[in-house]
């Protein structure tokens, strides 16, 4: 007598695909957010109250996420990317509000005011903002790979 | 004499204005991430007449600019203003008579900056750390030889916020 296996292979569908490409990107941005703030943190920043720590910390969660949405399993990347969206988006509101203020709020955070003139500023800035793009766009995917 | 140091940094308008546009944009709908900066911001934004160094007995908003050229009296403090911008100093000169100086730095660029007075390595005096339009002074005795002022904040010295300055005796 044979038997069917239980979950027939299939070859990889178009939309893993696109979800690995996502989560390599992602996990590559996170990365990117994580290793710029690590330079900072080594070229000086680390002097200053609160924010060199929080560069540090930056640096950290930025590694942890890059492998957390590399390493998730299928059912549990949804969450992995919506951590690394929101670490990507505080990420961009602190550099913003630290620089121009937001919604009305004065530049600055605990007592430091940084220009975008400053190294790295434009290359954090958009890094950041394609790290929120690709995240998102990896929490919506994930989750309708998650349903079906 | 204005003494611009280091490689002050510009930017063409239309990058400054793409950017800044795009920022306005995120920021509207990233409401939630600005949380965290709210309760420090206002830190910042101390308005010049408050702010004053703790070595500070001045936080004048128009020092007296050019007494550092005036032939020193002895045992007279002099002024010194300095002007920090991004990523620069400026001040009246950089060759001074040796003697007392209360030193006034007023923050004329967007970030945060401080100065720091230092000679063979070593830092002799040292002003808060201000925000845009703050002021801080602070007095330091300056003998005759070869100083640095700098500022201290984060790699801004590496940026070019350095200038050597000669004392005279």
């Amino acid at each position: 007598m044979t038997t069917a296996p239980a979950h027939p292979t299939t070859k990889p569908s178009r939309s893993t695909a696109v979800l690995w490409a996502l989560r390599v990107l992602g996990a590559v941005l996170l990365a990117g957010i994580a290793a710029i703030h690590l330079n900072l943190w080594l070229d000086g920043y680390d002097s200053i109250d609160v924010i060199g720590p929080a560069f540090l910390l930056q640096a950290l969660l930025g590694f942890g996420g890059a492998l957390l949405v590399l390493i998730a399993p299928w059912r549990l990347l949804v969450w992995a990317a919506v951590l690394g969206l929101l670490f990507a988006a505080g990420s961009l509101g602190a550099l913003l509000q630290s620089t121009y203020g937001v919604l009305g709020l004065e530049p600055g955070m605990f007592d430091f005011v940084e220009s975008d003139v400053a190294p790295w500023w434009q290359e954090t800035f958009w890094v950041e903002v394609a790290a929120i793009v690709v995240l998102l766009g990896l929490t919506v995917l994930a989750r309708g790979h998650r349903r079906r | 004499m204005s003494v611009p140091t280091g490689s002050a940094t510009t930017r063409s308008p239309s990058r400054r204005g793409r950017t800044r546009g795009a920022a306005a944009l995120l920021a509207v709908g990233l409401g939630l991430l600005t949380a965290c900066g709210d309760d420090e911001s206002d830190a910042t934004s101390t308005p010049a007449s408050t702010s004053e160094s703790s070595e500070s007995s001045s936080s004048s908003s128009s020092p007296a600019r050019s007494s550092a050229s005036e032939a020193p009296q002895a045992g007279q403090t002099q002024t010194l203003a300095v002007d920090s911008v991004d990523f620069s100093f400026e001040l009246p000169q950089d060759t001074l008579a040796a003697g007392t100086y209360e030193i006034t730095l007023t923050n004329t660029g967007n970030a945060t900056h401080d100065l720091v007075v230092e000679r063979d390595g070593e830092d002799v005096g040292k002003s808060e750390q201000i925000g845009p339009g703050e002021t801080s002074s602070f007095e330091v005795t300056l003998e005759e030889g070869d100083y640095v002022f700098y500022c201290s904040v984060g790699n801004h010295r590496q940026m070019g916020m350095e200038v050597p300055v000669t004392v005279t005796a």
